[in-house]
């Protein structure tokens, strides 16, 4: 689905991060990324949609290098909760996101999809009418997943997307997620700091190591 | 006289106040004496190449002075606001010497560099509330940007609201001021004019055609200047907002 070749990635600062990254990521696959904190993980899930420069090196997307980098962000979606934050409704906010040229959903599909995934997770489906501000972490991410998953993306780049969770929830929000990837053919890369996590969900594990990545 | 009256007064509260007052009166004094005789000496060529250098000169000073006046620091700022408020001076105060004002020559600059320093004056307090607040959004932000272009928004969607907010507040003093006028205090070019004998509805119409000038060359050049920054913010090849160059003073 996604490849990466010969990755050299900078942080903002220009301190480097990562050195000549190689990396494939295949359909049904599972992918989790562990490495300590600023080592460069997020940044890295970022260049893969053009959401951080590359220093050197490609991305393929389904085998070709990517050019149209707002057509990958389509297809392949990065999930941070880390920002997700507004003091607007969430309503408000899934209307701004399917105003947008590129995203031509339906509302009433679109929050259909939403609210599946919502009850899912055993979330309530008035969570919506309440502003992003007013959630705790763990519903800020559990509602991000959710509004994710209903603009069906064929990757999933999940950055500590369950960090303030609960493990109840945690566990729910990880079988979503599999069962998302069983079913549309998809695929996620995940960093996360709970190795559990990773040996439980996951179907590979990476760790950040000199500047690269070790398969385990 | 009543300067002076008000100032001893001061003295005796907060004597800090005072030489602040003493200061600015002081100021008032030489620097308006100083554009009169600035004013005289421009005024003896009436020719258009005196004009051109006068709205460069007056350009140049006014992008420097929002620069200096930003909390934030960007390479090559002061270009673009150059090239905006320039660009709208120029359009909006040609219509105005060839309609309201009907300059005679075209280029009278006893009409024509007054008018250009209403405008430019006037502008610079929208143009740098409105950059104040987009560069800060940009800066501060980033996250949330991030947040809309991860859920494909374009650079242009995904900064569009920053956008409309920060014009909205750089045209927040000057349609205020359109609001209250005359309501609450006679503005100066009409109390100009009254004092100068004119009637109160030639003050009036000179005064409504000059508020308009305001706003529509406020209203172009925060638009085209935000509009630069956007542009350079703007990495094409990954079609995302770069967020380089800049940096809180």
């Amino acid at each position: 689905m996604i490849s990466l070749e010969k990755i050299n990635l900078e942080s903002i600062q220009r301190k480097e991060l990562f050195r000549s990254v190689d990396m494939k990521i295949l359909a049904q696959e599972k992918v989790f990324l562990l490495g300590p904190s600023g080592s460069g993980k997020s940044t890295l899930l970022k260049s893969l949609v053009g959401l951080a420069p590359l220093k050197s090196g490609l991305v393929l997307w389904q085998n070709n290098p990517v050019i149209d980098w707002l057509e990958v962000r389509r297809k392949a979606m990065y999930l941070s909760a880390e920002y997700f934050n507004a003091n607007v409704p969430v309503q408000k906010i899934i209307e701004e996101f399917l105003s947008y040229r590129l995203n031509k959903m339906e509302l009433n599909e679109y929050m259909q999809l939403f609210f599946r995934n919502l009850n899912k997770l055993g979330l309530s489906s008035d969570l919506h009418l309440q502003s992003v501000s007013t959630l705790s972490g763990g519903e800020r991410q559990a509602i991000l997943i959710s509004m994710g998953l209903a603009f069906s993306p064929r990757l999933l780049l999940l950055d500590e997307i369950t960090s303030a969770m609960d493990k109840d929830l945690a566990y729910k929000a990880e079988k979503l997620l599999s069962n998302y990837i069983l079913e549309k053919s998809a695929a996620y890369l995940w960093v996360t700091h709970n190795e559990d996590q990773a040996r439980r969900c996951g179907t590979s594990t990476y760790k950040v190591l000199d500047k690269n990545l070790i398969k385990e | 006289m009543p300067v002076a009256l008000a100032a001893a007064v001061i003295y005796k509260l907060n004597a800090k106040l005072a030489k602040t007052v003493l200061v600015s009166s002081a100021r008032t004094i030489i620097q308006l004496l100083l554009l009169s005789v600035l004013l005289k000496f421009i005024f003896q060529w009436n020719h258009w190449l005196t004009l051109l250098v006068a709205f460069s000169f007056i350009q140049l000073i006014a992008s420097f002075t929002v620069v200096k006046r930003l909390d934030y620091k960007s390479n090559g700022l002061w270009k673009k606001i150059l090239a905006a408020t320039a660009g709208s001076i120029a359009i909006v105060s040609a219509y105005s010497f060839f309609t309201v004002f009907s300059a005679n020559p075209w280029f009278n600059v006893f009409q024509t560099i007054p008018l250009i320093g209403i405008m430019t004056g006037n502008s610079l307090t929208g143009i740098t509330l409105a950059l104040n607040q987009f560069i800060g959004d940009l800066q501060e932000r980033r996250g949330e940007f991030e947040v809309k272009m991860a859920f494909s928004a374009t650079p242009w969607e995904a900064t569009q609201l920053s956008f409309v907010a920060a014009l909205k507040t750089g045209l927040t003093p000057i349609i205020n001021s359109m609001m209250i006028v005359g309501l609450v205090s006679i503005p100066g070019v009409m109390a100009g004019q009254l004092l100068s004998m004119q009637s109160p509805e030639q003050a009036a119409f000179y005064q409504i055609s000059i508020l308009f000038l305001i706003f529509s060359c406020t209203f172009f050049s925060i638009f085209f200047v935000l509009l630069l920054f956007f542009f350079e913010q703007v990495d094409q090849q990954r079609q995302t907002l770069s967020f380089m160059g800049i940096t809180k003073k």
